[in-house]
């Protein structure tokens, strides 16, 4: 295959991930999780007052719902914010451009494991159409920048072991630390997977001095993540979510055999190629990580990849074997998002085993690419409409659809109007926020009065329920229901219609429904003393 | 060889209740597809009429989904080493298979040298009793009882390059 038809058809595949990704970003009818908008609002927040929700100055690690996340993607996002303002489509644009250039950093992984242009080409077109990598470039998933640094980390590091070019080795480590700005999950593979491939040398010792300079270099980046390792912000994402957090943690004897479920358990075809998520946030009607046909093609794959022994088969082993323990040592069962690092070499594995698929029918190859493009091509759309058309329908309820309908109601009401949101998690602010509904400086002023000096050293929850006209609460509607001047948001799943109709003290302002046309929220308006 | 598939017999859980599978060759072709009749009927009613709605949702995608997932359901390590564990399934009473030193037995047998002698079997029972799977859907603690054969199989080539492991030792000393 020429260099020119190489680049050509790459060029091509790029441009089909990209647009893959990018269309309907904005608006893919499930809704604006209130991950994304956390993630989001901090980066305009930063943007347009140089802090974040809480008022905290450029933190290092970011603190939304009690939970920590890591600040690259915010930090990433506010030139796009820039750019396009406070929307969904800037907070998704870095995810789905990291997606994008994962297509071409998995051409040269592969091209470095595989020595073959043509699996390389492969795996870029998998990357460029597989539902996970779909899914998570459509969202605003900082793992998905995570599993992009770590990856362009992978590559590098590959570069570096058939080179013996120094530099290659110190950019390596600058990209696994980047991606621990990230993401958790890198925090615990990263250095795994960069300790285990120097130790797996030959004569590794012999290199100590280069290891020193990389461990001082990786020590120097990780400067202001390492100041917060012994604070909650540090640590309380990885031990909030342990396998020895909940509530009945196993006994000590049991803990490997619940440990090696839990770990095969990303490894099951089922989950791969059937089930999914457990969690429904994470799935797409009637799809998992992969395709069903690229089972056959992954077994036929790790078959491939046993039988020629390739110079780097190691270091992909490596990141094989270690990038589903971070996910193993929670106590959720198969959680795609956490492990986001082990879906590439995976995709690699099927790409091996569709190039030896090619090549066991080379006879009537032809025959076998036009069969896989139009197989490929009806995955594809049927992906797209599953994940455009029925997923909203089933599962919008976890993605919070319909706040931005909410919020711009509103935002047409007399500003004089309390507003109650009936929320038990109290974390719909959020979207008010992301919306523009609530004032940034007045939420940054009753947030940081509460956190005070205690923003990266508790967990609790530290929020204001109420800020100026804006409360987000359980609602108690029995001995609510006559407060004057107020309008009460509730999800339609916290009151039956039976509880306001009827009542002519109470005006049923707004219903807003769902993608398949069920009620998601009731906007109840109570009628003041002078309208009676 | 045989003494090595007797002591894995004996050792195996699955075997000890003496499980009689029922219903092994039951099958309503017709029942499925008014399932699926009536899946695509209540997916389509939910969405905006579309000329694509033909193509990605229809009865014999959803009928064949329906058995592919028992298919993958089965091929699910989980079912047979923790007794489903950390993914129960429904409408299954999950009971332990194997025990969990088992697996190592498991893993082992494909590094037998062995294994070569079994491959073929392996391979062409492994798809019959995956097409048996397909075609009648068998999930209970039971029905799936001609699975174990060959994990049975691949445990006593594990269990047999185990007991060589002394001799290598011998030799090396």
């Amino acid at each position: 295959m020429s260099k020119k038809l190489v680049v050509a058809l790459l060029a091509g595949i790029i441009l089909l991930g990209a647009i893959l990704r990018f269309y309907r970003l904005g608006d893919n009818g499930l809704g604006f999780f209130r991950d994304e908008a956390a993630l989001g609002f901090n980066a305009w927040s930063l943007l347009s007052t140089g802090a974040d929700e809480y008022g905290q100055k450029f933190p290092i690690i970011f603190r939304s719902f009690e939970v920590f996340f890591l600040p690259a993607y915010v930090y990433l996002s506010i030139p796009i914010f820039f750019l396009l303002g406070p929307t969904v489509i800037a907070a998704r644009a870095l995810s789905a451009t990291a997606g994008t250039l994962l297509i071409l950093t998995c051409f040269f992984i592969a091209k470095e494991f595989f020595k073959s242009g043509k699996v390389a080409l492969i795996s870029a077109l998998l990357v460029a159409v597989s539902p996970w990598a779909i899914f998570y470039s459509r969202g605003t998933f900082e793992g998905n920048l995570a599993l992009l640094a770590f990856s362009v980390g992978v590559y590098l590091w590959l570069r570096f072991t058939n080179t013996d070019e120094k530099k290659y080795f110190f950019f390596s480590v600058a990209f696994f630390v980047f991606s621990m700005y990230s993401y958790q999950a890198p925090r615990f593979v990263a250095p795994l997977f960069v300790g285990v491939s120097i130790v797996s040398q030959k004569s590794w010792w012999k290199k100590w001095r280069l290891w020193i300079s990389g461990f001082f270099l990786a020590l120097l980046l990780s400067l202001p993540q390492l100041s917060l390792i012994a604070s909650p912000a540090g640590y309380h994402r990885a031990v909030g979510v342990s396998l020895f957090s909940r509530e009945k943690a196993p006994p000590l004897y049991l803990v490997p055999r619940e440990f090696l479920s839990l770990y095969l358990h990303y490894f099951s075809p089922s989950n791969l190629f059937w089930q999914g998520d457990y969690n429904p946030q994470r799935k797409v009607e009637g799809y998992s990580v992969f395709y069903l046909w690229q089972l056959p093609l992954l077994l036929i794959g790790a078959w491939t990849f046993f039988k020629k022994k390739f110079k780097n088969a190691k270091y992909f082993l490596f990141w094989l074997a270690l990038a589903p323990i971070p996910a193993a040592l929670t106590a959720d069962p198969f959680h795609t998002y956490r492990a986001i690092l082990l879906f590439l070499p995976l995709t690699l594995l099927i790409a091996l085993g569709f190039r030896e698929l090619l090549f066991l029918t080379s006879k009537m190859k032809n025959l076998v690419i036009l069969v896989s493009f139009i197989g490929i091509l009806y995955s594809v759309s049927a992906y797209l409409f599953g994940l455009l058309e029925l997923t909203p329908i089933t599962r919008w309820r976890d993605w919070d659809y319909g706040y931005d309908q909410v919020s711009q109601f509103i935002k047409d009401q007399p500003s004089s109007l309390r507003v109650v949101i009936d929320d038990p998690n109290t974390e719909s602010y959020i979207h008010l926020l992301f919306n523009q509904v609530i004032p940034i400086s007045e939420y940054q002023t009753a947030a940081s009065a509460k956190v005070g000096n205690e923003y990266y050293k508790t967990s609790a929850v530290l929020r204001p329920e109420k800020v100026g006209k804006f409360e987000f609460r359980s609602v108690d509607w029995p001995s609510e229901r006559g407060d004057k001047e107020t309008i009460f948001v509730f999800p339609s799943n916290r009151l039956y219609p039976s509880e306001f109709s009827g009542d002519p003290k109470l005006n049923l302002e707004k219903t807003i429904y769902s993608p398949g046309g069920e009620a998601a929220f009731y906007i109840i308006k109570t009628i003041s003393k002078n309208s009676q | 060889m045989a003494i090595w598939i007797i002591v894995t017999l004996l050792l195996t859980p699955w075997l000890w209740s003496l499980p009689i599978p029922k219903d092994l060759f039951r099958v309503n072709f017709q029942e499925d597809v008014q399932e699926s009749r009536q899946n695509v009927v209540w997916k389509r009613g939910k969405i905006d009429p579309s000329p694509l709605t033909v193509y990605f949702v229809n009865w014999p995608r959803e009928a064949v989904n329906q058995r592919l997932s028992v298919v993958l359901e089965n091929l699910d390590i989980g079912n047979y080493f923790f007794a489903g564990h950390p993914r129960e399934r429904v409408g299954v009473e999950e009971r332990q298979k194997f025990f969990f030193f088992q697996f190592l037995l498991f893993i082992i047998g494909f590094t037998s040298p062995h294994l070569n002698k079994y491959k073929k079997f392996l391979v062409v029972y492994s798809s019959l009793a995956l097409l048996a799977v397909f075609i009648f859907e068998w999930r209970s603690f039971a029905q799936t009882l001609p699975l174990a054969v060959p994990f049975i199989v691949l445990m006593a080539l594990g269990l047999r390059q185990i007991m060589t492991w002394p001799k290598k030792w011998r030799i090396l000393r």
